[in-house]
């Protein structure tokens, strides 16, 4: 297994406590994943609408630069995820588009490395047993609900991630924490991060049901695997809140947080404390951290 | 609604322009609703998405391309994974707007600003730094407080980073360049 990371836009602007934890998990699992030299903005939903070979482009640019590193890729924002199977995609099968990828580019790519997760190469190739023999501070008595967010299961075969309705990977590694993956309905229903900026309160609608369906399910806290999911659940939420004349104070994790939190990992490390919903009053009722 | 079934040459046209723009057999949809019951966007929408299926099934191209439905969509492709004949429902709205660009129809300022915000930024930098969209997005809409208020809660939080990441912004914006002078002649050719 050789990976190298792309961390994306969003986890080096936006979302520092994913990609802090992020890291946190390699140093501690003693994982060879460097970072991907020279990579470059996926083009995010941006460039799609008027010109597609260009949204083509410029993942291809950053599947080039862990090629020249001999590596495959790791990626944790689903939505790089999604741009750069896309990109894949079309630089293995699609020859017309990637005779037009080879004039924008001025080069040939091959693409033919493996791109995955960091989810999946947690649970498929480093192993649930491995991990949960290093689990040293279960979580006990927490109820999580697992949100999954649309782009790293839809569209299913471009993805091939798990299944688009009922997707079980994240539940899978939230259980070896010790905490409780709870059962609940909301778990690929879109946030609207499409909408988060230009047409806030859609977002809101939208992150209001998600919020209240986990917390009418019964979940102490959610646990994540988007940048943009996060940023709708967490720090919108005051904002929800207010809109909608309800308390939630529900700490919203990324999944390598509850991970290092059971794996004894210092909670500064994990980039706790940048959460805008503070997780250290549950934490704390139920014995977690002192 | 009653709606006349045509047989006007330009509707069916307009069907096999679609489905060839979105590279999806609408003429499979029979109609089960099944998409919009599904659709967290559907509240947003003057058409449900199961009509607009049905509506370019019988080329009303019209009423289709002047819909705020296609500008609305959020893209969650909840409809295409739970379509039972596979119709590529998200690749539809998709094929839409794209097809309503070429006519002239845009889509409401605010979504224009965002795209536009959101390509000057990976130009300009070749990474995106987000806290830079949402100002050039406020500029653009002229609505420079939204969502600004919060940024030095953001920066005590040290939940955003104080500047843009500069990586290979020449290369990127040759290659942007590049593929927008491609993308243009083949749309030429066609036409």
């Amino acid at each position: 297994m050789k990976y190298a990371y792309y961390p994306g836009c969003s986890l080096e602007s936006t979302s520092p406590d994913f990609n802090l934890s992020t890291e946190a998990l390699i140093e501690f699992l003693s994982l060879d994943i460097p970072e991907v030299q020279d990579w470059v903005c996926c083009g995010a939903s941006s460039l799609h609408p008027e010109n597609k070979l260009a949204s083509l482009a410029l993942p291809a640019l950053t599947i080039e630069a862990a090629e020249k590193q001999q590596r495959d890729i790791m990626v944790q924002c689903p939505a790089c995820y999604a741009h750069l199977r896309e990109s894949q995609e079309a630089l293995v099968h699609e020859s017309k588009v990637k005779e037009d990828l080879k004039e924008t580019i001025g080069r040939e790519i091959a693409g033919k490395l493996k791109i995955k997760h960091f989810s999946e190469i947690l649970t498929q190739e480093i192993g649930l047993e491995t991990l949960q023999s290093k689990v040293t501070k279960p979580l006990k008595d927490l109820k999580i609900a697992n949100y999954y967010g649309c782009v790293i299961v839809r569209p299913q075969e471009l993805m091939q991630y798990d299944d688009p309705e009922d997707p079980q990977v994240m539940d899978k590694l939230v259980n070896i924490t010790g905490a409780e993956s709870i059962s609940w309905p909301f778990k690929t229903k879109c946030c609207g991060a499409g909408s988060s900026i230009s047409k806030t309160e859609v977002t809101l609608d939208m992150t209001y049901q998600i919020l209240s369906m986990a917390k009418k399910n019964g979940a102490d806290a959610i646990s994540v695997l988007c940048p943009l999911c996060h940023i709708n659940l967490d720090f919108r939420q005051p904002q929800i809140e207010r809109r909608y004349k309800e308390k939630f104070n529900l700490p919203v994790f990324y999944y390598t947080q509850l991970l290092g939190l059971a794996f004894g990992l210092d909670p500064k490390k994990l980039a706790l404390d940048r959460l805008f919903v503070s997780p250290f009053p549950l934490l704390k009722s139920k014995g977690i951290l002192s | 609604m009653l709606i006349e079934i045509t047989k006007d040459l330009d509707q069916l046209a307009f069907t096999e322009e679609l489905e060839k723009e979105s590279g999806t057999d609408v003429k499979k949809c029979y109609q089960c609703g099944k998409c919009t019951a599904g659709c967290p966007a559907n509240y947003l929408m003057d058409i449900s998405p199961s009509q607009v299926i049905r509506f370019s099934q019988m080329g009303l191209k019209e009423k289709i391309l002047h819909s705020q439905t296609i500008w609305n969509c959020i893209f969650c492709d909840t409809c295409s994974t739970r379509c039972p004949q596979g119709v590529d429902i998200k690749g539809v709205m998709d094929g839409l707007r794209r097809m309503a660009v070429r006519q002239g129809i845009r889509p409401k300022a605010q979504v224009r600003n965002l795209e536009k915000a959101f390509q000057d930024n990976i130009k300009g930098f070749g990474r995106v730094y987000e806290p830079g969209v949402v100002l050039d997005f406020n500029i653009r809409s002229g609505n420079l407080l939204h969502d600004v208020i919060f940024f030095p809660w953001l920066l005590i939080k040290r939940k955003i980073s104080l500047l843009p990441h500069f990586k290979r912004t020449a290369e990127v914006r040759k290659v942007l360049r590049k593929a927008t002078q491609i993308t243009k002649k083949a749309q030429e050719v066609k036409e």
